[in-house]
């Protein structure tokens, strides 16, 4: 395993910078909004990336609460982690996108926006807590809480389904629709920015685990004397 | 490259052939984009520096933090 990390990573970094040849380049350019719709490259696809990542964690913290296995809460808590940083991608280039295209960086009340902002709230919530709490029921609470909010996920990419709201229709199903070879260059974003995601959770997962065998090695040698014996 | 079409001779943006004037923009999404990855990437960098310094100072014999 640890001999596919590198090789992995070489692929994940050609196939990324291949996706950014695709969106800026070889991608049509958009007859109404121009290049800034090129926005969308990113902006969708980690969006979608996230809301994975917030499914993974909710199946890990179910699992967890069921059989307490500390495997799952790592996965659980890697997969927040990361799908928070994906989320905040979604955050910022969305605005980006809405200044030069609605007039405005933000649309105050407007369902997706806002439950999107909440679903980021929630995660952040569920990393604090994770964080800062010694307890150790900290894992059992974060695990409740991620599946509450995991709730959220159906809630925010059905939200431009059933209410009126300002942000673009969804571009597979729902009422929108998209040139061929725009969804081809959006498949291959997702594509690049899954396998990178991956990296990034096997690395912090690996981290993890790491950091929690020091920290029994660390409790371990608290119990033992200068001389090596039980105290 | 796509960029370069809406910018006229003298450097200003032609709103004619480019209505949005998203050239900026693009570029401030997508640099955007990767300084929060790669900010995230170099806190991983230091907490796995650290745990390695944590690591060596355990495998040093008689050392108790």
């Amino acid at each position: 395993m640890k001999r596919a990390f590198p090789i992995l990573g070489v692929l994940t970094a050609v196939l990324l910078s291949y996706a950014l040849y695709e969106a800026l380049v070889a991608a049509p350019t958009e007859q109404t909004m121009g290049d800034v719709q090129r926005i969308f490259y990113y902006h969708v696809p980690s969006a979608w990336t996230a809301f994975t990542l917030f499914l993974i964690n909710f199946v890990a913290s179910i699992l967890y609460l069921v059989r307490r296995n500390p495997a799952a809460d790592i996965v659980a808590l890697v997969s927040a982690e990361v799908g928070v940083v994906f989320c905040t991608v979604v955050l910022v280039t969305g605005p980006i996108w809405a200044r030069p295209v609605w007039g405005i960086w933000w649309a105050p009340g407007d369902i997706r926006l806002t439950s999107t902002l909440v679903l980021w709230l929630i995660y952040v919530s569920y990393l604090v807590l994770r964080r800062f709490s010694s307890s150790g029921q900290t894992p059992t609470l974060a695990a409740a809480l991620a599946v509450l909010g995991a709730l959220c996920v159906p809630f925010v990419y059905f939200s431009i389904w059933f209410f009126r709201t300002q942000h673009p229709q969804p571009v597979m199903g729902g009422g929108g629709s998209i040139d061929p070879r725009m969804l081809h260059v959006l498949l291959i974003n997702w594509l690049a920015f899954s396998c990178f995601a991956f990296m990034v959770c096997w690395s912090r997962y690996r981290l993890e685990s790491l950091q929690r065998e020091v920290e029994q090695a660390h409790a371990l040698e608290s119990l033992l004397d200068p001389r090596g014996s039980l105290r | 490259m796509p960029w370069n079409r809406c910018w006229t001779r003298a450097g200003v943006c032609d709103e004619r052939k480019c209505p949005m004037s998203g050239n900026g923009y693009l570029f401030a999404a997508y640099a955007a984009t990767w300084i929060i990855h790669i900010a995230y990437l170099g806190t991983i960098v230091r907490r796995y520096s650290r745990l390695q310094r944590e690591i060596e100072d355990l495998k040093k014999p008689g050392v108790r933090s």
